[in-house]
């Protein structure tokens, strides 16, 4: 019902056709990637030659031009099937979409095309081994050399960085001023460490990566020093943001059918376990968050689209409730299932292990709150009049 | 410069901003960074709103603090901007 009031035809078509790939090339390959730890450089060409991995970049960088309702679509269509290949499309686009925003024209040039069509596959390289959600206190180092930079530090779980070709990297100069810069993968003083034991996200090619005065020419330092994790750093993660909400809802999409079709064959007690209340308590709550997240969703990215201030705020909301929401469905799928669903053979527990990273990845739940919390305290609290 | 409803930039930007933080008055000067009331998501919900209010395009060389530290300042800046655009 959601689509027939929000999308247009466009929209919906392409929704059509995203649902129509994850069925005949996702879902049936994504607990294969996952054991095999690795989506294959295969899969992401074929998403490629889709128009997916570059859907969102503009057409005149080689890329299909969409707006981000529809980039949100792809991710929820995926996201359902593979929360490991949807990763791919997350960091694709914050480093893209950095680049349209805050790249130069030779960068733009240089970078967006091959993006577009995955010859290039790009990282977000901003976490550090000590440096989580408090960006503003990254290590990592860029001291001055020549026109360019030295790049010293370490940056650890990289979504996809063990098979990226360039690392879009974030730090601060010698006057601690902060910095971006690109790097490519084989360039001298890169180290890059693959993290093979992820709990969830087990297909997404996350890594260790380490610079040792690794040079970066002048043409790749991205941003002005001293505003990057102000205004270019926040950029990408609003991105990021955008595909992880879409892909929490894709999964909490597949915990929803997952679920009703569990519910409707088991049987207890002499009739289906969808008949007894305690489990349709679970189902109720899994269909309504379904339903409120697809509309945080929907509604952020309509912002996006019309360039409103207030869209790097809705998609805070819809990237936090989304996971959270997810979370709690993959859990209760869990329950409904009891033994069947803990076992690795079982969808429903890869879908519990991808759940709990999407509430951590681009932003902490308990960063969310702080951003969000004191946002609605502010905008609300002075409304009432003091007695 | 006034705008189709005649409301001049400082007006359009002072509202903006006391929609948007909790104060009582705003002093066309006051350095609302400095102060430290604002965030650096209000940062660029300030940036994206000044590009749609006023048809412009924020870049790279035009992030400056300074630029849109108070009032006033984000009201130069946006003159500064329309003069360079329409030129």
């Amino acid at each position: 019902m959601l689509k027939h009031l929000l999308l247009n035809n466009e929209q919906k078509e392409r929704w059509q056709s995203f649902h129509q790939f994850a069925l005949e090339h996702v879902g049936p390959a994504a607990a294969g990637w996952d054991r095999d730890r690795g989506v294959p450089r295969a899969v992401v060409s074929r998403c490629a030659d889709a128009g997916f991995v570059g859907g969102i970049i503009p057409e005149e960088y080689g890329g299909g031009g969409w707006d981000a309702v529809t980039f949100g679509l792809l991710n929820e269509a995926l996201g359902a099937a593979s929360s490991s290949l949807c990763a791919l499309f997350t960091v694709q686009t914050m480093v893209a979409m950095t680049l349209v925003r805050w790249g130069t024209d030779e960068q733009k040039k240089k970078y967006l095309p091959p993006m577009a069509k995955a010859d290039i596959i790009a990282s977000f390289a901003m976490t550090e081994p000590k440096v989580g959600s408090d960006i503003q206190a990254v290590e990592t180092t860029f001291t001055p050399k020549g026109d360019g930079y030295l790049l010293n530090g370490t940056k650890k779980w990289i979504t996809y960085s063990a098979i990226a070709d360039i690392f879009l990297v974030f730090g601060k100069n010698t006057d601690g001023k902060s910095m971006a810069g690109i790097v490519k993968s084989g360039a001298p003083g890169v180290t890059v460490k693959p993290l093979k034991e992820m709990m969830g996200f087990r297909g997404a090619h996350l890594s260790q990566i380490e610079f040792d005065n690794c040079e970066i020419p002048p043409a790749d330092v991205v941003g002005k020093p001293g505003l990057v994790l102000n205004y270019v750093a926040p950029y990408g993660l609003h991105w990021g943001r955008i595909s992880t909400a879409w892909s929490s809802a894709g999964l909490l999409r597949a915990c929803m059918e997952t679920s009703a079709a569990y519910a409707l064959e088991r049987r207890q007690f002499g009739g289906p376990i969808s008949e007894h209340g305690a489990i349709r308590q679970l189902t109720t709550d899994m269909g309504v968050d379904l339903e409120a997240a697809r509309h945080l969703c929907i509604v952020s990215c309509m912002a996006e689209d019309a360039h409103a201030p207030e869209a790097m705020e809705k998609v805070l909301m819809a990237k936090y409730f989304s996971s959270r929401a997810a979370a709690r469905a993959a859990s209760d799928t869990i329950q409904i299932m009891g033994a069947a669903g803990c076992h690795e053979e079982n969808t429903a527990a890869r879908l519990y292990r991808c759940a709990k990273i999407m509430q951590i990845i681009e932003g902490t739940d308990q960063v969310l709150q702080k951003v969000l919390g004191k946002t609605f305290c502010k905008r609300h609290g002075r409304k009432v009049k003091k007695m | 410069m006034r705008t189709e409803n005649s409301q001049l930039p400082q007006d359009i930007i002072r509202g903006y901003i006391m929609d948007n933080v909790s104060l009582p008055d705003l002093d066309d000067n006051f350095d609302i960074f400095d102060a430290g009331i604002v965030n650096s998501l209000f940062a660029i919900e300030l940036m994206t709103f000044l590009e749609k209010a006023f048809s412009i395009k924020v870049t790279m060389e035009d992030l400056d603090m300074e630029n849109f530290k108070s009032v006033n300042a984000t009201s130069d800046f946006v003159l500064q901007k329309k003069g360079v655009q329409s030129a």
